[in-house]
């Protein structure tokens, strides 16, 4: 069990957001933006519930939702861990957003090293043809 | 049984002190039935008017005060919310409360040397009819220990008044 | 709907005192394994409303069951499943020690946790010798706690549990209560006025108001109803107005 991993959510029980909200917004965002990622172990309810004081079917219900919406797997036995069918928990859009930051750092290097756009697109289309065929 | 021990000491603690006033009187009137007027003797007979007279409303007395502070005590035991809750404290706090009245009422048959099966029924029955009274005074009409079967005490209790 | 699970049910539950109503037509229905908070201003009937359920007050009108036995006159076996903290905890002997005071509150039940109880004393810093009445009104207020968890009770009901406490035992408290409902999935009522524990804790509310339940659901619905800018407090004071 995980249970020595820190827990990098935070729970304000005394806003306006009910509480299982604020989890299941929270955790979307970490594994939006890579903080969690796939296959890591989310802390188990009682911890959950425990660390902050709150009532445990209300941290229940938030990642029965993330399960749900397919952010968060349940493994039998062994409790839930970020999702690693990431595919089908995001839509399109959402995905190509994740390799922005990265494709934005590529742009930069190329107009740095005075590398056209047909080039780079010539080599990135290479580069994925390989990665498919495997 | 533990229980009944602790309840006798909790009793001695609350009501300590109160209770030296008619335990001086039971203790009078037993030492002047022994002593003076003998084993046999019933203090309801006037031997001695001078004496006995006194003894008899002392007797009286001590007849309303015991009875009385019992029920008395058992209404303030039986409304505290605590007991009410408690499983089966009731019961026992009732079965407590009636040993010692049942104690009282043997006593008064030995002191008023209460012999023969048809004087000890018309004893009884004058005693119930006591209590129901009493019973009365206390509670009212209202339900004894929260419970509708308990209305049968009170009940039971009226065939004094019969 | 399961009907094995309904734990608390109050049907068109009315009490007056003399004149003065002060409960009209409650309903009221809490389900096994789940915390609700009563919120309601300060002699709005929460006090009331408890001890109708419980049996410790006999209602004008209405019917109120637990565990599907009739309030008014519970079972023992039902007794022995419900656990109650009263607002006062003046019903307690005061001359007594706190360990012999829960032993003999102990006596009357088939199974008293007596590990749990050490733990919590230990835990929550009540000295077992010291007698009831010299203990401070939040140490009292803890023993009144710890005597209504001994014998595992399946639904506890607190009326206003933590007014005497400081944050820390509150918090004390608020991590014990969380830890029996995730153990034993046990039912918890309890009233209170700080909307922030209740914040916490309870998963649904009822609000009393106007002699009447107002509101009852779910904490997070509730919210979900009011603006983002509002939590609880603001909440309750907005139904209030």
């Amino acid at each position: 069990m995980d249970d020595n991993k820190q827990i990098i959510f935070q729970i304000q029980p005394s806003s306006g957001v009910p509480i299982y909200k604020q989890i299941v917004e929270q955790v979307e965002r970490l594994v939006a933006s890579g903080n969690l990622s796939p296959g890591d172990e989310m802390p188990s309810v009682r911890r959950v519930a425990m660390y902050f004081q709150v009532n445990p079917m209300t941290v229940s219900k938030a990642y029965s939702m993330l399960e749900n919406s397919n952010i968060l797997e349940r493994r039998r036995g062994l409790g839930m861990f970020v999702s690693t069918d990431i595919k089908s928990s995001k839509t399109l859009k959402e995905r190509i957003e994740i390799i922005r930051p990265g494709l934005e750092e590529i742009a930069d290097q190329a107009k740095q090293l005075d590398l056209s756009k047909d080039k780079v697109i010539e080599l990135l289309s290479k580069i994925m043809e390989s990665k498919n065929g495997k | 049984m533990q229980v009944y021990k602790q309840m006798i000491i909790n009793d001695l603690k609350k009501y300590g002190i109160k209770y030296i006033f008619p335990i001086l009187l039971v203790i009078l009137l037993s030492s002047y039935k022994l002593l003076y007027k003998g084993f046999d003797a019933s203090l309801l007979k006037i031997s001695d008017p001078a004496l006995d007279i006194p003894a008899i409303l002392i007797f009286t007395m001590v007849h309303i005060i015991v009875p009385l502070g019992i029920i008395y005590q058992l209404r303030s035991a039986l409304k505290s919310d605590l007991f009410v809750l408690t499983p089966g404290i009731r019961t026992k706090i009732l079965f407590y409360k009636g040993s010692v009245l049942g104690i009282f009422i043997i006593w008064s048959i030995f002191i008023a040397r209460i012999t023969g099966f048809k004087e000890i029924i018309f004893f009884m029955f004058v005693y119930s009819w006591l209590i129901s009274l009493f019973l009365i005074i206390v509670w009212g009409f209202k339900y004894i220990y929260n419970s509708r079967k308990y209305m049968i005490l009170k009940i039971v209790f009226q065939f004094g008044i019969i | 709907m399961e009907n094995n699970d309904i734990v608390i049910r109050l049907e068109k539950v009315s009490k007056s005192y003399g004149n003065k109503q002060v409960l009209k037509n409650i309903d009221l229905t809490i389900r096994k394994g789940t915390i609700m908070g009563l919120i309601g201003k300060n002699g709005a009937g929460k006090t009331t409303m408890i001890k109708a359920l419980l049996g410790l007050l006999k209602l004008d009108s209405g019917k109120a069951t637990v565990f599907g036995k009739d309030s008014w006159d519970l079972p023992g076996e039902v007794k022995h499943r419900i656990g109650y903290v009263p607002q006062k905890t003046d019903i307690f002997s005061g001359w007594m020690r706190v360990k012999d005071l829960l032993d003999y509150i102990g006596a009357f039940y088939n199974a008293w946790n007596k590990d749990k109880i050490s733990k919590l004393i230990k835990e929550w810093s009540i000295d077992p010798d010291a007698r009831f009445r010299d203990l401070s009104e939040g140490e009292k207020q803890k023993v009144a706690i710890v005597a209504a968890m001994g014998h595992d009770p399946e639904l506890y009901i607190f009326d206003e549990p933590v007014a005497s406490l400081d944050p820390v035992a509150r918090r004390d408290f608020i991590k014990e209560l969380i830890d029996l409902n995730l153990d034993s999935g046990s039912t918890m009522l309890f009233s209170t006025h700080i909307t922030s524990d209740l914040e916490r804790i309870a998963a649904d509310v009822a609000l009393l108001k106007d002699n009447e339940i107002k509101y009852t659901g779910s904490l997070s619905d509730l919210k979900e109803q009011y603006s983002e800018k509002m939590n609880l407090e603001d909440i309750f004071l907005e139904m209030n107005k």
